[in-house]
């Protein structure tokens, strides 16, 4: 693509964010510049109380309810919400209330470790494969196919099927290995997208390492999109575990968590929807915290809308 | 450019190879034995069992299993047949439009609904609106695929009878609950990522140079705005497109559609090593393909990046 | 017949989608074309009743694994194939008797070991070659011999000289002779009354010289004697068409002119499908469905009892559970009507026996613990001293979940076990655990009576050293019982057959759980009355009546 137009012709280059700065002075101010803005953000207010109240309720489930999560007498089975059970009872008559609340151990566990991790490798190979460009990205990037066209049924299969146990570990070990690609490629783009601003190759001319030039005036450009879809992404694989276990290669019953709540309510969406409901609710509400906070974090920390 | 392009399809050689033998390697180990599974609880004689092992080199060391089909392949164009005797092009043949137009019908919908959302929720950033747009996906997210589809099914299909039910005998219209089903997730993904790119370059000092100059807003948006925010989704949607191919199983199950991802997920569990990476091999393709073409979509976007 | 599908899921039964004339049709007049049509919840009418003999009937099916008689082992296939040939022998479901199908009448000596079959001399194959006795003698010669690799061949080893075939020692089987064009004569190794009914098995159904030349291409349109014949191929996973055969020289020929299996994977979406009018029948209704069934379809459903069998095998190659008071008192703990009514929403009958209910030769208070009784079953767990820990073992994606979960919970509840944990696992895996007696716990299987005996109820799973016994039982009498019972008389076979079930059910290598009841439901285009299904679990799509209008 060398005959079309040398760079900036549309888009001006966005300034760079004044580098030359004592800089733990400028960085210490950063981060006290984004928590005063976060302060002020009621969404981030909001969420924050939020994921605190659930990550509370995935530590110490026995603070929300006193009623045993695997006490099921299959006589009282599929009833509708009561003043007795506030979610009613699921089908082997468990009370529901309690075995959402003690679901949220595994499946925030599963999705957050999931999330980090992705997230982490995401962002460090996509930022490698662009920034060095040439066989780097090619190897990186192929690699990226080929994870893409493994089945990731066949891999989980495979490897959990050696496996006697199936901790929660080893259930995110697999969503690690086959979703990371997805991210370094979100990552890539971004990078790809501000690598060429002039504040980048300024740095460069002045002598600055590719790891100072990563860090400082790559990186905070280019998180945004990567951050706003792992936020999401939390949600989806607090779903994908109960795919893993409708396989026979999740979670193993009588493990309790939302995903397979919300796989077992799926054949029951017209008879009992309260089955439903409930666990919907908590990871819907799960989602929300994280997306919210995301945005809150992207809004706080970039360093184009700190003029607002 | 040209030789860019050429130099990217060559990496498509390493990719097929290191593709087709990992996964023969891992059908290869899946415990159990796929032959004996075959008449279910009432076992076989055993001398049947050894013919048919037989029959499909089940008998032979690894690499000889996995050197013998690639040999058919390459020599023969023969890829083998199902451990019914169906052959494995006859099956490639039958669901590759079906997946290909069910993935395109998602994937429109995706970038339609996504994109209008996205940018109304940015242009008219916090509105009840855009508060709207992230309900939304907070919903599709925590709500599993399986129950999003049913409950199209029964409201547009059964209820309303605006589309079938099932199947694909209506021509495109059979594709838009399952197509719908299946991009919903990401359509709210796509929406949150462009509106949060686009709140970020409508802020920039370009975007508030050509509003001073007295553009008009929606040209500033289109011209500007969008056009810098694009890299992040377009990103997204590739690697999205690639997770879809393999990932229909659900849709195409309870939309009764015989593509590819239905195929290659029953295939895994009888262990038909043809049949998976017949597929296999055919996805890889794709993916090289596809990259190259968001790469390419990157310097057409943002001139500053290029290749060469 | 396999039981339970190995690939098979709750929701999924085996494998896909619809296209096809009759079903345009269908769709055409119930829907409107782009479904903006009210026309009263869109029932398809009159879709080809205007033809004669009896209409068109779109049924639901799941994709076979095969159409090749001597290859078929499940029900998908199986069910169709039974339309498309014509065995010996067919089986009278009033009766539960062998009764004609090519072969007219049969006879046997005293000791059940060698059996005169003579045929109807009008039988021919749907591309006009006749059949006669030799055309038997070649079929079951092709079946067995080992390159050919026939699922049902195991079927064949009562008869005189199947080791041999086999193993490659002989061409042909002895015990199977033409003696003229239309007499068929067949030796046995051991004395073996239910050789009629076994007959009528799929396995044993006629094929013509081209099946054998290229089979492959022969089960993409399979040429047989049936009621039915091919229109068309085998569209793979879209929809397998018949047509009445007019020149079918049996006695009760098909009733609809024409039938049309349309494919699905997901039993929901055929079941929704119904409901609106674009599929006239299903025949397995999903579970979680069958509350709603009458509220979804009035009078058009009903449930149908088969011989599919659940239960919960001991591996009685563990020490824990050689002590047959631990058997005992595990199948006391559990409470198998409450089961039935809170996870299968009544569609199953609990267990007190091994063979299926509706065998003339069934009984119904035969077994001393298959009631539930908390208090005794904890009694005896405990001066047993059964384990306590337990592992359950069941396959996957089945959808056996649930109940599986409610039986542990009974157990943790009524007799104290404290930790019970699940093995769920990929078909092909579970098998190998058992093949390689590597099951440390209760595990569950099924089985289906492929062709209605008591006999074939017990003999495969119960008698030392038969392949399907999981259970690892062994016991003298029983097997000697069996084999007297298949000598005797039909007539007095069956309380012999009783008095093995005796032991069965005292020794209780297995716990009897659950006889499925299978839900069918209907479009207003099938007459009600003329929907049955037999206990294989094979709706008798040839006997529905399409409603004129």
């Amino acid at each position: 693509m060398t005959e079309l137009n040398k760079a900036h012709t549309v888009a001006a280059g966005e300034p760079p964010p004044a580098p030359k700065k004592a800089k733990a002075q400028e960085e210490a101010s950063l981060w006290m510049d984004a928590w005063r803005s976060l302060r002020r953000n009621p969404w981030f207010v909001v969420s924050a109380v939020l994921l605190v109240v659930l990550v509370t309720m995935a530590l110490f489930p026995q603070l929300f309810t006193d009623n045993d999560p695997r006490a099921c007498p299959l006589s009282r089975s599929r009833q509708e919400p009561s003043a007795e059970h506030w979610f009613g009872t699921d089908i082997q008559g468990c009370d529901y209330y309690a075995r959402v609340i003690y679901g949220a151990a595994n499946s925030m566990a599963v999705g957050v470790i999931v999330s980090l991790s992705v997230f982490v490798i995401g962002v460090a190979l996509g930022l490698v494969a662009a920034f060095f460009g040439g066989w780097v990205d090619a190897v990186l990037m192929r690699l990226t196919d080929l994870v893409f066209a493994i089945p990731y049924l066949l891999g989980a299969l495979v490897f959990l099927a050696v496996q006697s146990e199936r901790s929660v570990w080893d259930v995110s070990l697999i969503l690690i290995v086959f979703t990371w690609p997805t991210f370094a490629r979100l990552m890539r783009g971004s990078v790809l997208a501000v690598i060429n601003n002039d504040y980048i190759t300024a740095a460069r001319a002045l002598g600055a390492g590719p790891l100072t030039i990563m860090r400082r005036h790559i990186l905070p450009n280019s998180l945004g999109p990567v951050v706003g879809y792992a936020a999401v992404f939390t949600g989806i694989v607090i779903g994908a575990e109960a795919t893993l276990t409708f396989l026979g290669v999740g979670l193993q019953l009588p493990a309790i968590s939302w995903g397979l709540q919300l796989d077992e309510a799926k054949s029951y969406l017209q008879q009992l929807p309260h089955l439903l409901t409930f666990p919907l609710i908590f990871v819907a509400l799960t989602v929300f915290a994280f997306t919210s906070m995301g945005e809150a974090l992207r809004d706080a920390l970039d360093p184009k809308s700190k003029k607002r | 450019m040209t030789g860019y392009i050429i130099r990217r399809m060559l990496q498509f050689i390493p990719v097929v190879i290191a593709a087709t033998l990992i996964v023969y390697a891992m059908v290869f180990l899946m415990p159990g034995d796929p032959i004996r599974a075959l008449s279910g609880d009432r076992p076989m004689s055993p001398q049947v069992l050894e013919t048919l092992r037989e029959q499909y080199n089940l008998n032979d060391p690894f690499l000889v299993q996995y050197a013998k089909y690639m040999w058919g392949v390459f020599t023969a164009g023969d890829f083998g047949t199902t451990f019914q005797g169906r052959p494995v092009l006859d099956i490639i043949q039958q669901g590759l439009p079906i997946t290909v137009t069910l993935a395109l019908v998602a994937l429109s919908f995706q970038i339609v609904i996504g994109v209008i959302a996205g940018v109304l929720a940015a242009v008219y950033k916090d509105s009840f609106l855009d508060r709207m747009v992230q309900v939304s996906l907070v919903i599709v997210v925590a709500v599993p695929t399986l129950a999003i589809g049913f409950l199209l099914q029964l409201t547009f299909g059964l209820n309303l009878e605006w589309f079938p039910i099932a199947g694909t005998r209506e021509g495109l219209v059979s594709y838009v609950l399952p197509g719908i089903t299946l991009g919903a997730v990401s359509t709210g993904i796509v929406a949150r990522m462009l509106r949060s790119e686009l709140v970020e370059a409508l802020q920039s000092d370009y975007v508030r140079t050509a509003t001073a100059k007295g553009m008009r807003r929606s040209r500033v948006v289109v011209r500007h705005g969008l056009r810098n925010s694009l890299i992040p989704v377009v990103t997204f949607l590739g690697a999205d497109l690639a997770t879809m191919l393999g990932g229909t199983v659900v849709v195409e199950t309870i939309f009764n559609l015989t593509g590819l991802g239905g195929q290659i997920f029953r295939s895994i569990q009888a262990q038909e090593n043809t049949v998976v990476v017949g597929i296999v091999t055919l996805f890889v393709l794709f993916y090289v393909v596809l990259n190259l073409v968001v790469d390419l979509l990157y310097a057409a976007i943002d001139p500053r990046i290029r290749y060469d | 017949m396999t039981t339970h599908k190995p690939q098979g899921s709750a929701r999924r039964r085996s494998a896909v989608a619809m296209t096809a004339a009759a079903a345009l049709v269908l769709a055409a007049c119930g829907n409107g074309d782009d479904g903006n049509g009210d026309g009263g919840n869109g029932t398809a009418d009159n879709g080809g009743a205007e033809a004669a003999g009896g209409g068109t009937v779109s049924a639901y099916n799941c994709e076979p694994q095969n159409l090749m008689p001597s290859n078929s082992t499940e029900v998908c296939g199986s069910w169709v194939l039974e339309q498309l040939f014509t065995g010996l022998t067919q089986v009278d479901y009033e009766t539960y008797e062998a009764v004609p199908g090519v072969a007219t009448d049969w006879e046997s000596n005293e000791d059940q070991t060698e059996w005169t079959f003579t045929l109807g001399e009008d039988w021919t194959f749907h591309n006009g070659d006749p059949i006669d006795a030799n055309t038997f003698v070649e079929t079951f010669n092709w079946v067995v011999d080992p390159d050919n690799a026939q699922q049902n061949t195991s079927f064949y080893d009562v008869i005189v000289g199947y080791e041999d075939v086999v193993n490659g020692d002989a061409e042909e089987l002895a015990g199977v002779t033409a003696t003229d064009d239309y007499t068929l004569e067949f030796e046995l190794n051991e004395p073996f009354s239910p050789l009629p009914m076994m007959l009528s098995y799929t396995g044993f159904y006629p094929m013509p010289a081209e099946a054998f030349e290229d089979p492959e291409s022969f089960e993409q349109a399979p040429v047989g004697n049936g009621r039915y014949q091919m229109d068309g191929e085998w569209e793979h996973d879209v929809q397998i068409a018949v047509d009445r055969y007019e020149d079918w020289p049996g006695e009760d020929p098909g009733v609809p002119e024409r039938i049309e299996w349309q494919i699905y994977n997901d039993i929901e979406t055929a079941y929704l499908d119904v409901q609106a009018g674009t599929l006239d029948i299903m025949d397995s209704v999903p579970p979680n469905r069958l509350s709603t069934m009458e509220a979804d379809f009035g009078d058009n459903q009903t449930m149908f009892d088969t011989s599919s069998f659940t239960y919960m095998g001991l591996p009685l190659y563990q020490e824990e559970f050689q002590d047959k008071d631990v058997r005992h008192a595990l199948s006391m703990a559990i409470d198998r009507q409450l089961i039935i009514d809170n996870i299968f929403d009544g569609a199953q009958v609990p267990a007190g026996n091994i063979i299926p209910p509706m065998l003339p030769s069934a009984r119904e208070d035969a077994c001393d613990y298959c009631d539930f009784d908390p208090e005794a079953a904890a009694e005896l767990y405990e001066e047993a001293d059964g384990p306590s820990e337990l592992t359950i073992y069941f396959n996957s994606g089945a959808g056996h979940e649930d109940w599986v979960e409610a039986v542990s919970n009974q157990w943790q509840e009524h007799l104290g076990i404290e930790n019970i944990s699940f093995e769920s696992l990929e078909f092909a895996q579970y098998l190998d655990l058992h093949d390689n007696q590597e099951v440390t716990g209760p595990f569950r299987l099924g089985w289906v009576l492929s062709y209605p005996s008591p006999q074939y109820a017990m003999e495969p799973i119960y008698t030392t050293g038969k392949s399907s016994n999981y259970a690892d039982f062994s016991n003298e009498e029983f097997d000697n019982l069996i084999a007297e019972a298949n000598a005797a008389d039909p007539e007095e076979a069956d309380s012999i057959y009783q008095e093995a079930e005796d032991i069965l059910l005292e020794e209780m290598p297995v716990i009897p759980m659950f006889f499925q009841s299978q839900g069918v439901v209907h479009s207003d285009r099938i007459q009600h009355d003329s929907v049955q299904m037999d206990p294989r679990t094979f709706l008798r799509v040839e006997q529905l009546v399409v409603n004129e209008e």
